[in-house]
């Protein structure tokens, strides 16, 4: 699944040093980079709420993604449901947040989880989706502040 | 590592489908790319939001800071190793690309 042969970085660049020229976020040792994210499989919980799972192969200063052998990971109570969809790229500026996803850690738990049919389990979640924003923007109850009960009226 | 910005410019005339933080999609042709991802489509279809409505458009600009993300077809790998490999031919300066800095500098103390 994580097919490196055309994508040529990580196979000839020693990624840990910091000073290879070309790779952004380098040069500052402990601070946040996603250098280390690359090549390996990432989970981007983007901010409409979907959760997209891809291999990492590049990315640039405003944190704009291309990601590999993605799909879009609907998740209900028990069940669970991938959507294929090829090589994405994400504006930076619409991930809420990303982390590296643990191989074992997540078959454990998908394990626990049902498989559903793609088509029944994004008509669910977007139903979800519609019935929790409908609420956004209701009026909130109006309260009646009266002074009636003070004792010098 | 190709930098997303040049792994668009390199899938001009490819089918890509956009989906701009409307929600709605745009499937089309790329004409073109600039640096701030504004978009020039051809052939295009338009989804509504809710999957329910489709226009077809025969030309579209997309402005770059409206776009949620893109999906470029797998066959963009394929380009983008040919344009590497003709690059690296090319290539003549045998200029070391991974070296620390400062060694480009004069020598010192006879090393």
């Amino acid at each position: 699944m994580n097919d490196l042969t055309k994508w040529s970085l990580s196979q000839d660049t020693n990624l840990q040093s910091p000073w290879i020229e070309g790779i952004p976020g380098c040069g500052i040792p402990g601070a946040a980079s996603l250098v280390e994210h690359i090549d390996r499989q990432i989970l981007v919980l983007q901010r409409d709420g979907r959760y997209i799972v891809g291999y990492l192969r590049s990315y640039d200063q405003y944190a704009n993604l291309v990601l590999e052998n993605t799909f879009e990971r609907f998740i209900l109570d028990d069940t669970y449901c991938d959507e294929p969809l090829g090589i994405f790229i994400i504006r930076g500026e619409n991930v809420a947040l990303l982390g590296e996803v643990d191989e074992e850690k997540e078959n454990q738990w998908l394990s626990q989880l049902r498989t559903a049919s793609l088509e029944e389990t994004k008509r669910i979640v977007r139903e979800k989706r519609q019935a929790t924003k409908a609420h956004l923007h209701d009026q909130p109850e109006r309260v009646e502040w009266t002074f009636y009960d003070d004792a010098f009226f | 590592m190709v930098l997303p910005l040049s792994l668009l410019k390199a899938a001009q005339g490819q089918p890509v489908l956009v989906e701009l933080k409307s929600g709605d999609t745009y499937n089309g042709h790329l004409v073109n790319i600039d640096s701030w991802m504004n978009l020039n489509l051809r052939d295009v279809v338009w989804t509504s939001r809710e999957g329910d409505r489709f226009w077809k458009i025969a030309e579209i600009y997309v402005r770059g800071n409206t776009v949620k993300y893109l999906r470029v077809p797998e066959e963009i790998v394929d380009i983008l190793a040919d344009q590497q490999q003709q690059s690296h031919a090319t290539d003549k300066s045998s200029f070391p690309k991974n070296r620390r800095p400062g060694s480009r500098g004069k020598r010192r103390w006879g090393s």
